[in-house]
């Protein structure tokens, strides 16, 4: 058989095969989000889902929501589901919030 | 990362939960002073171009890159272009790995200018210098696994997690550092590790909804097991991969992974699926022009053919695979090809054509970097003496094929003996 590719066959560009090529690695250009809905619509929704569910201070989760959308804009060029990622880091900030009650 | 179903269902009601307010009688809260997000989404939309022109500059040289990077000075967005510009410089370490290193090592120079993360969870800091070191410690690792140094890779690879940490980051960055880890340890052919690894990134990025992550991941996992040998193993991890890659955002990442997938269904010997897979990635091949991936394709159904038998047919498609590898591909695959061509001769009873075969690739073996390998010493040898035959053909093969792997052992010669 050929030999195994480590990953994914050759890129485009690369001739030279001393091992085998690395996986496909391109990212594609910044993904569309809405930003208007994301920031007027599911920022709330945080929020609430955060006081509610965990008794945290509004306050306490207006300061995980801004930060884990700063996350998200900081890994942008790899995110494509930003409500999905929102979800899951913002449930992460408030586990870590929640751990450092005294 | 732990799971809350009050929390899922909150975020998946219909009816849009909100804070819950006493009727009256409420003082006012303190509330801290936060820059408003518009501002800082603005920032990054700022940052676009300039990472673009970053990238441009990079593939251009070092005097061109420190020029775009003395453009940064000073402005609000110098820190998202930094980031954007090390995430998304994937394509340079396939076309360039040294220049997409020096650009991963100018974006770490340039990043000790930035504000540091702030230690204060309640606080933000907009791509602080932690989160942009960290993606050029992961870029620099990409480049060190193109160039085969796995090693640095991985001690690359050490220094982002480190840094990750440090900038506060909440599961995400850790899983990259785990994937890109378990590439550089599959590379390097540590395959307990890479799975380990792999499969630590493949459930974070379940947990994070990116699919097209997901699906990287779970076709690296079947690559590793595939190089495990668990074949069938494989196959599973594969088409997990190609159901959530998306066809035309992830076309060539697709593409790969429809021909590993192929090839481990020759090995298992289902050529029939094998072929339909080939031929599915084939027409995505086609319709992307990717001319590389293509002739991987077309090289895995000549592969094909010759497994079954099928030798006159397997001589056409891998002589017109070394003419077309000679104008535009690399020697290795010349190489390749040309010995297979040798070993369909042998095996249709064209010894002449065979022994001229091994003639022209003796003429051209200094273009390869197989040239001093004793595994075409003794094919030549045989070549002189008259003993050559497919089944040597194959022999020599296979050894080379082995170490273009990266598998290290001695040539055990089949003809010529000590």
């Amino acid at each position: 058989m050929q030999t195994k590719v480590d990953s994914l066959a050759p890129l485009e560009g690369w001739d030279r095969r001393p091992r085998p090529a690395p996986p496909e690695l391109e990212l594609p250009a910044r993904p569309v989000w809405n930003w208007e809905e994301l920031n007027a619509k599911f920022r709330p929704r945080l929020v609430a889902a955060g006081v509610i569910r965990f008794g945290l201070s509004e306050d306490d989760c207006e300061a995980a929501a801004q930060r884990v959308f700063l996350k998200a804009l900081a890994m942008n060029p790899r995110v494509r589901d930003p409500k999905s990622f929102l979800r899951a880091a913002f449930l992460e900030q408030c586990y870590r919030l929640l751990g450092e009650r005294p | 990362m732990k799971r809350d179903e009050i929390y899922e269902a909150l975020m998946d009601s219909e009816i849009e939960p909100a804070v819950p307010r006493p009727e009256f009688g409420r003082t006012l809260p303190f509330v801290r002073a936060r820059v408003p997000l518009e501002e800082i989404y603005q920032l990054s939309l700022d940052a676009e171009k300039p990472a673009e022109l970053v990238l441009s500059a990079a593939r251009s040289g070092p005097d061109e890159l420190a020029a775009a990077m003395r453009a940064l000075d000073g402005k609000p967005y110098r820190g998202f272009a930094l980031l954007y510009a090390a995430q998304k410089g994937g394509p340079l370490v396939a076309v360039d790995p040294r220049k997409a290193l020096a650009l991963a090592q100018a974006i770490l120079a340039e990043a000790a200018s930035l504000p540091e993360v702030n230690r204060d969870a309640r606080a933000t800091t907009p791509a602080p210098r932690q989160a942009v070191q960290a993606e050029a410690r992961l870029l620099e690792s990409q480049a060190f696994v193109m160039m085969g140094e796995t090693n640095d890779a991985r001690t690359a690879v050490a220094s982002a997690r480190s840094l990750f940490m440090e900038s506060g980051d909440l599961g995400f960055g850790a899983a990259l550092c785990d994937y890109y880890e378990g590439e550089a340890a599959s590379f390097g052919r540590d395959y307990a590790a890479a799975e380990s690894l792999i499969r630590g990134a493949l459930k974070t990025f379940e947990e994070f909804g990116q699919d097209h992550l997901l699906a990287k991941a779970e076709a690296a996992m079947g690559t590793v097991v595939e190089n495990r040998g668990d074949h069938a193993a494989a196959l599973s991890y594969f088409d997990r991969a190609i159901a959530l890659f998306d066809s035309q955002r992830d076309a060539r990442a697709l593409t790969a992974t429809l021909s590993n997938r192929a090839n481990a269904l020759a090995q298992l010997a289902r050529f029939d699926e094998a072929r339909a897979t080939y031929a599915r990635a084939m027409n995505i091949a086609l319709r992307n022009e990717a001319t590389a991936q293509l002739r991987y394709i077309r090289t895995g159904l000549a592969e094909l053919d010759f497994l079954r038998g099928q030798y006159a047919r397997a001589l056409r498609a891998f002589r017109e695979i070394a003419a077309e590898s000679a104008s535009n591909g690399s020697p290795t695959d010349v190489l390749f090809a040309r010995l297979y061509v040798a070993e369909c001769l042998g095996r249709t009873g064209q010894f002449d054509a065979m022994a001229a075969e091994v003639e022209a690739l003796r003429h051209d073996r200094k273009q390869t970097v197989f040239s001093p390998s004793p595994a075409l010493g003794e094919l030549f040898v045989c070549l002189d003496q008259g003993t050559i035959d497919a089944d040597l053909v194959a022999h020599v093969r296979e050894y080379l094929q082995a170490e273009d792997s990266g598998v290290e052992r001695a040539y055990e010669p089949l003809r010529l003996v000590g």
